[in-house]
């Protein structure tokens, strides 16, 4: 009998209780000060799974379409475009590596940015005043609905 | 080898060794000798994981790959480097925010299972061993190669094994994290700058990149084997994409069919995100952000390493056949122009533009790669066996100091099983066997580390459904597969195709089957409970921001009380 009935996650605003301290973990990460609660977070792992997905999907299709080329066209592996060298060549010789590189760059500056906007609202006052988070001298701790659309993202549930 | 390439050898791993004893600090506590204290910086903790990935495979590997198979040899280097997009995407955060020792520790923690810490042990001592097998087998081909003597009544090979090994688990066993990352660091940026030197000597003794490969491209690519006779001869690559047409350098098809290909570049890709020794690493950062700019770091040092060995593979392919009457010694290395082992072409590329002292420099550079990967191994090793085995299982009460003492032991006895492995290998007919023995070696760890692993990770961080037994059984599955698939590969005769390539690097067929019955145990078993801490320490950023606030805070006061 399969179990369908999927985890539920506490939705609630209270920060969740991280239990008793275990002497084996290493310690420094519990996050004294600073607060997440867990409506909050699985609403940015459902984004960030979105996101992630998204751009891994981009990166199989990079990497099938290379291998694809090899095999179905031609010019890409006896043209030359800079002297002897191919398409194909210039590629694995050095082509891929910048677009890896612009790929994981845009991913972790998207997450990163994700996070900044959708987390952190039970801290602001933890902050420096003088000079909060979005670097604005004086500017309002965003609405958590707002967040998201600013930057043109939904914060469905979805993933 | 001469005298004076004895001697910088010697001295360029003395400098290194010299460099770790002297950052040591003494280790206080498992987080210490672990963890590094988990104060690493970007930038430094980018190179000790370039360091630690980058073996012998990628330093003396990728450019004979690429002089033995062209195109085909370029896509383990592009596999190497691509692996780490994926854990850029997925892993490196989440990894380091929920802050565990290990991947067993990460994974018995995140399921509250002592059977999936175990299994992971298990799995990971699997991969640890086929990953330092081969690091100790190319110190001992490199040893043979140009000391060519045995120390104390053993064979060359023998000397080479146990030296490198010995060396580095010391070192290893004294400093911890800590003397491993600078040594890893230290030895990447001097990798690095090997591979720059010689560019740059390549280049300004007259090679052009597209002026090379369309002079090599003219004639049929040609490899050197053993024939029927004992007699070393070559022959022409067979065209594995276009039978009609004989194999190019510069074109697909000299050693994988279409499938091959992605075989292989999957197999590394999903590889890179299992891997023990790389992947402790990230929890070594400070933060989540930190260990997920790290990667991006990573990828930008690992194009910039990949592409410069591609270029010295291109290079020797390219010089060696027209230098072979200007230097004797060549003829002794090469048949009809094509070096008989192809670890051979940054070596022969160092001592052409080099002289001695070039020859030195590399082969010093080689036994770095190896020492620094070994380095990697052996925490990954001593973290699995002192934190995960002994701290949690055999004495839940151990001190910190008994933990650390653990973990030293834990590294010699590593180190000793993976030395005796190695002794145990033939080299010789397995280099018949491959083309590239090292960069194929490392590829079964990369293909266990991918089919066991990765999968199983990948849900754990982004399923909340997965259960324990789920990602035990997907454990299971994934390893048994690897295993009969890789052991299937190396049996059957190695020129069978895609195939063969299918079987050596498995990934491909094997992680989603991991998946897909990690999914299925876990849908027929009781839900998880109580996520919300889990998934809140590894999913926010509260650490983060606790980490970040509490550094500028340090930054303020030291700027405050500055005097004006």
């Amino acid at each position: 009998m399969p179990y369908r009935d999927e985890p539920a996650l506490p939705v609630g605003g209270e920060p969740a209780d991280d239990g008793p301290s275990r002497s084996t973990r290493p310690p420094g990460d519990e996050g004294a000060g600073a607060v997440d609660s867990p409506a909050e977070v699985d609403a940015v792992f459902r984004t960030q799974r979105r996101v992630s997905v998204g751009y891994a999907v981009l990166f199989a299709l990079l990497l099938a379409s290379v291998s694809v080329f090899a095999v179905g066209l031609e010019w890409w592996t006896t043209g030359r475009i800079l002297g002897g060298i191919s398409p194909g060549f210039l590629m694995a010789a050095f082509g891929l590596y910048p677009v890896f590189v612009a790929l994981a760059a845009a991913a972790c500056s998207l997450a990163s940015t994700i996070e900044n906007r959708m987390l952190g609202s039970a801290d602001e006052l933890w902050h420096d005043p003088v000079q909060p988070r979005d670097g604005r001298p004086g500017a309002q701790p965003p609405t958590l609905d707002g967040r998201l659309s600013d930057e043109g993202h939904s914060q469905g549930g979805g993933g | 080898m001469s005298p004076s390439a004895s001697l910088t050898v010697l001295t360029v791993v003395a400098v290194v060794v010299a460099a770790a004893l002297l950052t040591r600090v003494r280790a206080r506590s498992r987080v210490d000798y672990y963890l590094a204290g988990q104060r690493l910086g970007v930038a430094t903790n980018a190179c000790a994981i370039c360091g630690d990935y980058f073996s012998a495979a990628s330093f003396l590997g990728v450019a004979a790959a690429v002089y033995a198979s062209g195109v085909d040899g370029m896509w383990y280097a592009a596999g190497f480097a691509a692996g780490f997009v994926p854990v850029a995407l997925f892993l490196a955060a989440p990894l380091r925010r929920y802050g565990e020792f290990s991947l067993p520790d990460f994974l018995g923690r995140r399921f509250d299972s002592d059977g999936v810490r175990l299994a992971t042990v298990g799995v990971v001592q699997l991969i640890i061993l086929s990953y330092l097998v081969p690091q100790a087998v190319a110190s001992g081909i490199t040893w043979d190669l140009l000391v060519g003597r045995g120390l104390v009544g053993l064979s060359p090979y023998a000397t080479g094994v146990l030296l490198s090994t010995a060396v580095i688990s010391g070192l290893v066993m004294l400093g911890g994290m800590r003397a491993a990352t600078w040594t890893q660091a230290s030895q990447f940026l001097l990798l690095f700058a090997l591979l720059l030197g010689l560019t740059a000597a390549a280049v300004g003794g007259g090679f052009d990149y597209a002026s090379a490969v369309e002079r090599i491209d003219t004639e049929p690519l040609r490899t050197a084997v053993i024939d029927d006779t004992g007699e070393w001869t070559t022959q022409v690559e067979a065209n594995r994409i276009d039978a009609d047409r004989p194999a190019r350098f510069g074109e697909p098809g000299s050693r994988y069919g279409p499938v091959g290909q992605f075989a292989l570049i999957i197999t590394l890709v999903l590889g890179t995100a299992g891997l023990p020794h790389v992947m402790n690493r990230f929890f070594t950062s400070p933060s989540g952000r930190a260990a997920r700019t790290t990667t991006v770091w990573v990828l930008a040092l690992a194009g910039a390493f990949y592409s410069l060995a591609v270029l010295l593979g291109t290079a020797a392919r390219a010089l060696i056949p027209e230098r072979v009457d200007q230097h004797p010694w060549l003829e002794e290395l090469t048949v009809d122009g094509v070096l008989r082992v192809p670890e051979h072409a940054l070596l022969v590329i160092g001592r052409l533009f080099g002289g001695d002292a070039g020859l030195g420099l590399v082969a010093g550079g080689a036994l770095l790669a190896v020492m620094s990967t070994i380095a990697g191994l052996l925490l990954a090793g001593a973290a699995s066996w002192g934190h995960d085995v002994l701290a949690h299982h055999l004495r839940p009460h151990a001190t910190e100091h008994q933990a650390v003492r653990a973990g030293r032991v834990a590294v010699a006895a590593v180190a000793a099983l993976s030395a005796v492995t190695a002794l145990m290998v033939e080299p010789a007919a397995l280099t018949a066997l491959f083309p590239s023995l090292v960069a194929t070696m490392v590829t079964w760890a990369f293909a266990l580390a991918g089919s066991a692993l990765t999968p199983v990770l990948l849900l754990a961080v982004w399923w909340p459904r997965t259960t324990a037994a789920g990602a035990l059984a997907g454990i299971a599955v994934g390893t048994a597969s690897a295993l009969a698939l890789l052991i299937t590969g190396i049996a059957v005769d190695a020129d069978t195709g895609d195939i063969t390539a299918l079987l050596l690097t498995p990934s491909m067929l094997v992680a989603p089957v991991t998946a897909l019955v990690t999914v299925a145990v876990s849908r027929h078993t009781r839900p998880p409970t109580d996520l919300a801490t889990a998934w809140v320490r590894m999913h926010g950023t509260a650490a983060d921001r606790t980490a970040e606030h509490l550094a500028q805070l340090t930054l303020r006061v030291g700027t405050d009380t500055e005097p004006r």
